[in-house]
């Protein structure tokens, strides 16, 4: 299959090879090298103990091979029968010790066949299977096709022999299908891949603000923006999972509500599961994040679920969730939410019978983008009445809220309560967003603020949620002022340490305050040279006399 | 227990959402053994019936799903406005409790029974549910629950109480006010009216874009109407004449042609007659009809 003839060094791909044959290989026995070119590693790998054999189509590999004393076989890999019985010709019933099977699967049009074949071969003795395939969602590729480059070479991340190229998902998927599973890792790094070219290209150089943007969007999206080749380990295990392939999304619903609580408010949370029984739009479902929830609250949780009719108890979903902050119950509900989009509810929020359906029409017209309605606030207490715990509401409701969405006032201070937006789950699962963990207040405020500046915000000016400030309890008055200013702090820090997407409109506001603050430095200067003029100086005694009679009379 | 909803128009789904919930609510009611028999009645004052005979099937599998013992739906062939057609459903009442309650509302899963506890307490005539998400503003005593009145859109009542002083008065209210009508004299027969919050309903309601409550046209007509007859009946010249001064001044078209058609029926004699000369229940707060909290 191969015939490249590259030099073995421990730096290399090579070297995280043998680091994983070296720990999972058997002591002793064959070493099977499938698809082994000129068996880079075949003197590493005799140095170990084992018995190394080649098996390649390529003569020119076989013959250095053979020269260098090592035992090859002529197998051809496109006929895995015949391939592997001439391998058992060879190997003639001598333990295996480990195969490998590097550079190789991305020549094969279909290499489930084969991974299936050698799975076989490996299962009696559970003999490891140590793999390399070069990694197509490396970060240089990524910016190159965004820019319309597919430049392929003689070898590397594009060698135009390749017929199959691999992202993690997909080689996972497809050793899991055949047999394979995991057990080590020694992926090999590199940041300037051999596909940083042409020289100069902006989006690739790493000074750019372009480069510094795109690698981030990159690496948060998943890993293995800078992997140039996937090093594997892995053993035989009985019976591959079916469906290799990535499943579609079956039955998403519009929204998954993620619903925040800690099973300490069920007055509370009661009135919440009323307002999502009562919504016009019931294409949603819901996940019910119990943070830290101890066991008598956790019961009544529950007992509330069950108590609902089927139509809606059937779609909610109970997640534990132990330790972390706010934020940590967040990032958890959203990993197991299925809609298209995902709004959060706090257990003590109010929202309109058109709360899920208000966020329709933003999302036709603007697909891709958070959605924001309107929340008004009204202070609510808690009251006994006739002996039984219940809630109201102590003032009007009161619109204190924007109708729409601004990004430059949002930056200042956050004005939207974190229901009143439904945010793409795509954001979530496509681009790596997650609630900050270290962040004990505002942790909304942050995600709602690098979302917005990432896809944009679409507006509707219709009321749909009630946001209730509690009279005692509320998050504002657990925390201390210096907590919200210094999580304000690192917000803002870390927005401004990056390269952003500002919405059109930016250039025109910026502009602005620019003009002000030349303004504000002329008025600046017209004051400071009054202050200095000689009138003004003339006549400090005097001013200093009617101000101490003014003080007098006021005193 | 009857339930009993007066329909006009009602939007089909709505109607759906809230039988799904009151089902539920039946069969908890049931399960906790506050109730025994369940009879629903629904009354449709619309030009047309809203639910076709398949509708009425699914309805009543639904419901007799959740051991509601019986379910009727009657089309009155006229629009009798809530107070008549709650009477007329009053008809051959033969239930401990009568549950009012509007068909566009969802009942949380505890409401029924919540509602009924709420006569544990002694010498209450009706029991009132919380309504969310926009909660009325009238006060009630923190520790009794006691309130000036409760609304029609999601209450239970004492049957005996509500053949005791014949139901709504039809003649003086169509579609406002005949709630605080009826709670006020159902106090002035001496018995209780109670707010129990633990009792949760959703009646949807929407706010404008600036956060204000969204009134229909015909919803300014007979809340005006409401409020002057309720005023004339329970003995309030005074503040007949301010109300009708403040909705010629400053009221909407609906609220004038209010006063007019008004005026009309005192002029022809169709007013009722007043009552709660002294003043024991009758309360004109702010143009509320009970000290408002906010």
């Amino acid at each position: 299959v191969s015939d490249y003839d590259f030099s073995y060094g421990d730096d290399g791909v090579y070297g995280a090879v043998i680091k994983l044959v070296a720990e999972n290989s058997h002591g002793t026995g064959v070493h099977l090298d499938v698809g082994c070119g000129f068996g880079a590693i075949a003197e590493p790998v005799r140095e170990r103990g084992t018995t190394y054999v080649g098996v390649d189509l390529e003569p020119a590999g076989l013959a250095d091979l053979a020269g260098r004393g090592f035992e090859t076989g002529r197998v051809d890999l496109r006929d895995v029968a015949g391939a592997i019985a001439e391998i058992e010709r060879i190997v003639a019933g001598r333990s295996l010790a480990c195969i490998t099977l590097l550079d190789t699967l991305e020549h094969l049009a279909d290499g489930r066949e084969l991974l299936a074949a050698l799975q076989r071969l490996a299962a009696s003795e559970s003999t490891p299977l140590v793999v390399s395939v070069p990694n197509v969602t490396h970060q240089d590729l990524g910016i190159k096709l965004l820019t319309g480059r597919w430049d392929y070479t003689d070898t590397g991340l594009l060698d135009r022999t390749h017929l199959v190229h691999h992202t993690e998902s997909g080689l996972a998927a497809v050793m899991r299908a055949n047999g394979w599973r995991e057990v080590g890792r020694a992926d090999f790094e590199l940041v300037r891949s051999d596909q940083d070219f042409p020289r100069g290209h902006v989006g690739l150089a790493h000074a750019s603000q372009l480069n510094d943007y795109l690698t981030r969007l990159r690496r948060a999206a998943g890993p293995h923006a800078t992997t140039n080749q996937f090093v594997r380990a892995y053993l035989p295990e009985d019976g591959g999972e079916t469906g290799e392939a990535e499943s579609a999304e079956i039955d998403e619903p519009f929204l998954t509500v993620v619903l925040r609580t800690r099973a300490d408010r069920p007055a509370q949370l009661r009135d919440a599961l009323l307002c999502l029984l009562a919504q016009d739009d019931q294409d949603f479902d819901v996940v019910l994040a119990l943070h830290d929830a101890a066991p008598a609250g956790a019961d009544q949780v529950l007992a509330a679920v069950r108590e609902l009719p089927a139509s809606l108890s059937g779609r909610v979903r109970l997640l534990q969730v132990t330790g972390g902050g706010r934020a940590r119950p967040l990032n958890e509900a959203f990993g197991v939410s299925r809609g298209e989009y995902v709004a959060v509810l706090d257990d003590d929020d109010l929202v309109l019978g058109h709360w899920v359906a208000g966020f329709r029409p933003a999302a036709a017209e603007q697909p891709g983008r958070v959605l924001r309605s309107v929340c008004v606030a009204q202070r609510a207490e808690q009251v006994t009445v006739a002996d039984v715990r219940a809630v109201r509401s102590a003032g009007p409701v009161e619109h204190v809220y924007p109708s729409s969405y601004d990004l430059g006032a949002h930056l200042v201070y956050n004005r939207t309560p974190f229901m009143a937006m439904a945010f793409p789950r795509s954001l979530y699962r496509d681009m790596g967003l997650r609630f900050d963990e270290s962040l004990d207040v505002c942790e909304d405020w942050d995600f709602g603020l690098r979302a917005a500046l990432l896809v944009g915000v679409a507006s509707s000016s219709e009321v749909t949620s009630i946001y209730r400030r509690w009279s005692a309890g509320a998050s504002e008055a657990l925390h201390s002022s210096d907590e919200w200013r210094a999580a304000e702090g690192r917000i803002l820090a870390r927005l401004d340490d990056q390269v952003n997407l500002f919405p059109p409109g930016t250039v025109g506001r910026l502009r602005q305050v620019e003009e002000m603050r030349g303004y504000i430095w002329d008025l600046e200067q017209a004051v400071h040279q009054y202050a200095t003029s000689r009138s003004w100086r003339l006549t400090r005694p005097m001013r200093a006399l009617l101000n101490g009679l003014r003080r007098r009379s006021d005193g | 227990v009857q339930v009993q909803s007066v329909l006009f128009l009602t939007d089909l789904a709505a109607v759906g959402r809230g039988v799904d919930a009151m089902a539920r609510a039946v069969e908890i009611a049931r399960d906790r053994g506050s109730v025994s028999r369940v009879v629903v009645a629904y009354g449709d004052c619309s030009p047309r019936p809203v639910l076709d005979d398949d509708v009425v099937g699914q309805v009543t599998r639904t419901l007799r799903a959740a051991g509601v013992d019986h379910f009727a739906y009657t089309w009155f062939d006229a629009n009798l406005g809530s107070a008549g057609g709650n009477n007329r459903l009053f008809e051959g009442l033969d239930s401990d409790l009568v549950f009012l309650l509007n068909p566009d509302t969802v009942l949380a899963p505890d409401t029924v029974h919540e509602l009924v506890r709420g006569f544990d307490e002694p010498g209450v005539g009706i029991v009132e549910a919380r309504q969310l998400p926009i909660e009325h503003a009238k006060d009630y005593d923190v520790t009794t629950g006691d309130t000036s009145w409760a609304s029609g859109g999601c209450s239970m009542a004492d049957a005996s109480v509500i053949r005791e002083i014949g139901g709504y008065d039809e003649q003086g209210f169509f579609l406002y006010c005949d709630d605080v009508d009826m709670s006020w004299r159902v106090r002035l027969a001496g018995h209780r009216v109670v707010h129990r919050p633990s009792a949760r309903v959703f009646h949807d309601k929407r706010l404008t874009a600036d956060g204000a409550w969204r009134v229909s046209p015909a919803e300014e007509y007979w809340s005006a109407e409401g409020a002057l007859v309720l005023a004339h009946k329970f003995s309030r010249p005074d503040r007949v004449a301010a109300i009708r001064r403040d909705l010629l001044a400053h009221g909407s078209e609906e609220q004038r042609r209010a006063v007019h058609d008004f005026d009309g029926r005192r002029e022809a004699g169709r007013l009722p007659d007043p009552i709660d000369a002294d003043h024991r229940v009758g309360q004109f707060v702010d143009g509320h009809y009970a000290r408002h909290r906010y």
